[in-house]
């Protein structure tokens, strides 16, 4: 039997079932984070004095243009795709899978840095907080890159039997991305810079 | 909302981002008179430029999808 709205848009909710999963997801996804950013302000506004500095600016700023970059190249796989460019979706795909890799690569010498200088969660709650956004952010990157690898492997042969499925799932695959650079892109500021 | 919206909206952020890196470098350079921070100033706006230009030819050629 076959699963139905899975390319075609659902009368009622006027997106496809797929679509409409990712967007719950994200739902949850920015009930998860706005706690932490909540977390972040009671912390800061109830703190008699906030530490400023303590980051390195450069590569912080360096890894928000890998990510806007990532998300330009996630959104030109999904691109070529609905212009029937195999090869080329493939190109932006890996792209963006090392664009993510070189971040999760520049965020372990930024932590490696913090641990030899003996600078733990326990060591402040600004550190404590830093690494515990900063750790979630760095997972769903992960996550992200799993998933992206997982469409360069074995779920490409969808593209072959339902190349219209196929491109939906890249397009869900972006929009999660793009929430998980959206994110960074508020960290950074936030963390770095005020 | 598609991806190509929320690419839209993503890259919209991105620019304020620049602008508001461009406002931090400035006024770190005005406290350090640091040539760094006035290059970073100059490159972050170059960037919200470059973005702006980039999101405006996206929005063009993907009215279609």
């Amino acid at each position: 039997m076959d699963i139905p709205y899975i390319v075609e848009t659902r009368p009622d909710t006027g997106l496809a079932n797929g679509k409409l999963g990712i967007w719950l997801f994200l739902a949850s996804e920015v009930m998860l984070f706005g706690a932490l950013f909540s977390t972040y302000i009671i912390l800061r506004v109830g703190a008699p004095e906030w530490p400023h500095g303590e980051l390195n600016v450069w590569l912080g700023a360096g890894n928000t243009v890998i990510l806007i970059s990532s998300s330009v190249t996630m959104v030109m796989a999904w691109a070529s795709l609905k212009m029937k460019d195999w090869g080329k979706h493939r190109l932006y795909l890996m792209l963006t899978v090392g664009l993510a890799l070189f971040f999760l690569v520049n965020k372990y010498f930024e932590y490696a840095e913090h641990v030899r200088m003996h600078e733990l969660p326990s060591h402040s709650t600004f550190f404590a907080i830093y690494f515990t956004l900063t750790g979630l952010h760095g997972l769903h990157i992960l996550g992200g890159v799993v998933v992206m690898l997982y469409f360069l492997g074995p779920g490409a042969k969808m593209w072959k039997a339902n190349p219209d499925q196929f491109t939906n799932r890249i397009e869900y695959t972006g929009l999660y991305w793009h929430f998980v650079d959206l994110v960074w892109i508020f960290l950074f500021p936030v963390l770095y810079l005020l | 909302m598609s991806l190509r919206a929320f690419h839209l909206l993503f890259i919209a952020v991105s620019v304020m981002l620049t602008v508001f890196f461009a406002v931090w470098a400035a006024a770190q350079y005005n406290v350090a008179h640091h040539a760094g921070f006035a290059v970073t100033g100059v490159a972050s706006l170059a960037c919200g430029v470059a973005l702006t230009v980039y999101g405006t030819a996206f929005q063009r050629k993907t009215r279609r999808f």
